[in-house]
């Protein structure tokens, strides 16, 4: 194993390789920052250029660039709340509030080394499970699908704000968003009303920009106000900086749990990033004792997001080598590029090709280490964009969410589709409609739903399957205990306060 | 009015007309929406009643789970905003504007619409400085064609007008 390593790093650390690392990482970062892009697309664009390369050095730059990419999502997240990618949006939640409290700087640097520190967690946790690559995976079937999606759907009481009832409509409109077009496990068409652009349901990127990009540069427009209010000072001196620097160290603990949830959602197939930092985030607020200042600025719902969804990378590295499964967007791309190169994937791939394995696997660590500061010298100009006046930074950000909304796919339905949900987004700030349950739900209403039937299938109609696999218990007994523990942590709260009201004094 | 009532009472009238849809869905296909419309719909009638009759509202609506009245959380500025600084009619003429800005670009493609309505914008609503509003407005084609067309190699929407008039090749 140590010999696999020193080849590996030996490669890496060649100025040739050290280059292309450089501007993987480069373009990842500027593809992640323009909404619609991410680090997917980068992949897809840089393919090409590969073509000519030994497989190693296709590997640096590929892998440098799908990771820069996720950690450039989070500085337009939270500087113009806009998320660069879906991965980014629950970065949103608690990353824009911090900027238009003149905090901008602070959370980007927050964000870049939870995305420093997720990425190497993941490789850390993907090194350790080497041996049991097989065995982990194949533990994951419809069941422990459909209990992870019921605890990532059980945090909607927790982000639903002033309102309960307010928070529970948000979370049937995203899962009723999440129902259209053609559901592939049950067959049959829903709520296409007739137009074939709704038959592969509503697409993420034009979804996550409108009610993101487009609602909040509507809110600011119709408000009049800029990002950073007058009067609020905008922090983005040194000090304001390590600050954001050391907060993932500030709450570790969040920090391991976050980037552990990541880990293991990625390490499933076709679960994907965008709930893995959302589970994050859920849980992130759910646990935590002072909820107050989520959603109005807190520092811990930038590192669960961020931290996860870096981690998520390394976890999904999992199927992808020791199956050519992908665990995410951005694997299935990779593995496209490892086929051109004549490379394929599975049990052989430990055996035969470790170096090119140690390569991939050591890139994705180096590669998050590098693009966060490049992340962080970005942050410091892009942060000035908060002082800029809403009728010229209004537009600007609508264009380029309905323009990212338009090159994902090249359709321009996806334009409407994103002015459509940005204008129901805009109404739903306004009347109190919370955007968090609204998002979740729809990322994790078809995965609920497909496994739901392919649980019924695999047990015949009965639920008992659910008790022959330890894993799905496991996971039920964590629904149950995430889902109870704040009704008992307020209960004992109280219970505290009357019988200290009761006391003589 | 009270603040809101069109608002959810209009989401009322969707989910009515969805679940008028899944019923004529067959089996399983309709099991989940069903389900869920049914729940929406019963959610916001209580929200509407709660907005109606505000005094009910502590009963029917809770401010979350869990404890205290501070004690909620808003997952995005949404709960945080208690003033609303936005009138009406600069709403509308907002919202207008975003409609005609796409309509425009299905029209006129990205290049062309992109910087009439950023000079519209900043100088028609937002009433900001002539010239500054032009370079604005003259900027933003310039990066998307230099970013999108040449850098990233990615067509933009030509626009139906140039389509048709041969325009787009």
């Amino acid at each position: 194993m140590l010999e696999g390593v020193a080849a590996a790093l030996a490669v890496i650390f060649e100025p040739y390789a050290l280059l292309l690392l450089l501007f993987g990482a480069v373009f990842g970062l500027f593809c992640g920052v323009i909404p619609g892009l991410s680090g997917s697309t980068a992949l897809i664009l840089l393919i090409p250029l590969t073509f000519g390369m030994d497989f190693g050095h296709a590997m640096v730059l590929l892998m440098a660039a799908a990771t820069a990419g996720t950690v450039g999502g989070s500085i337009t997240s939270i500087l113009l709340g806009v998320p660069g990618a879906g991965v980014n949006a629950a970065t949103v939640f608690d990353g824009f509030p911090l900027a238009r409290l003149g905090r901008g700087g602070e959370a980007v640097a927050a964000a870049a080394m939870s995305s420093a520190l997720g990425g190497v967690f993941g490789v850390f946790v993907l090194i350790l499970l080497i041996p049991f690559l097989r065995q982990v995976v194949l533990a994951f079937g419809p069941p422990e699908f459909l209990m992870l999606a019921v605890w990532g759907l059980s945090v909607i009481a927790a982000v639903s704000g002033r309102s309960l009832i307010s928070g529970l409509i948000g979370a049937v409109l995203g899962l009723l968003m999440s129902f259209v077009g053609f559901n592939s496990v049950i067959g049959g068409l829903r709520f296409t009303f007739g137009w074939i652009y709704l038959w592969d349901g509503l697409r993420l990127a034009p979804v996550f920009i409108g009610l993101f990009a487009i609602a909040t540069a509507l809110d600011l427009a119709a408000s009049g106000e800029k990002i950073v209010k007058e009067g609020v000072e905008l922090k983005t001196g040194f000090r304001q900086l390590s600050k954001g620097l050391m907060a993932p160290f500030n709450h570790f603990g969040l920090f391991i749990k976050s980037s552990l949830m990541g880990t293991i959602v990625g390490i499933i197939p076709g679960v994907g990033g965008v709930v893995a930092a959302f589970l994050a985030y859920g849980q992130a607020v759910q646990s935590s004792k002072d909820k107050t200042q989520f959603g109005r600025g807190d520092i811990r719902g930038v590192i669960a997001p961020e931290s996860s969804n870096n981690a998520k990378d390394g976890g999904s590295l999992v199927p992808t080598l020791a199956f050519g499964i992908p665990g995410s967007e951005s694997m299935a791309i990779l593995l496209g590029a490892f086929l051109i190169h004549g490379v394929t994937p599975g049990p052989g791939m430990l055996e035969d090709r470790i170096n090119e394995t140690w390569i991939i696997i050591l890139t994705l660590a180096v590669a998050s280490v590098i693009a966060s500061p490049i992340a962080v010298l970005v942050s410091t100009q892009l942060v000035k964009a908060n002082k800029l006046s809403p009728f010229y930074l209004s537009p600007i950000i609508i264009t380029a969410g309905l323009v990212g909304a338009y090159a994902f796919n090249s359709d321009i339905n996806d334009v409407f589709l994103a002015l459509v949900i940005g204008i129901f987004g805009h109404l739903a700030i306004k009347f109190d409609l919370p955007r968090a349950p609204i998002i979740i739900a729809y990322i994790l209403g078809g995965l609920t739903e497909r496994s739901f039937f392919q649980t019924i299938q695999m047990g015949r109609g009965s639920f008992a399957v659910f008790f022959t696999r330890p894993f799905a218990l496991a996971l039920l007994a964590l629904v149950i205990v995430t889902a109870a523990a704040p009704y008992f942590m307020s209960l004992k709260a109280r219970m505290k306060a009357a019988s200290r009201d009761e006391r003589p004094r | 009015m009270r603040r809101g009532v069109w608002f959810y009472a209009s989401i009322l009238v969707c989910l009515t007309v969805l679940g008028v849809v899944a019923l004529s869905y067959k089996g399983q296909t309709a099991l989940f929406p069903l389900i869920v419309i049914s729940a929406g719909i019963l959610l916001v009638a209580i929200k509407l009643v709660t907005i109606a009759k505000p005094h009910l509202a502590p009963l029917l609506d809770p401010k979350g789970f869990f404890g205290d009245d501070d004690d909620a959380v808003t997952a995005g500025d949404e709960g945080a905003k208690t003033v609303d600084k936005t009138s009406p009619r600069r709403e509308t003429v907002v919202i207008a504007w975003g409609i005609a800005y796409v309509s425009l670009i299905y029209l006129l493609g990205f290049l062309v619409a992109s910087p009439i309505m950023t000079f519209l914008f900043a100088k028609a609503i937002g009433r900001r400085s002539g010239a500054i509003s032009f370079a604005v407005a003259a900027a933003v084609p310039v990066f998307l064609y230099i970013v999108f067309e040449r850098l990233l190699r990615i067509d933009l929407f030509p626009g139906l007008v140039s389509d048709l008039i041969g325009l787009s090749s």
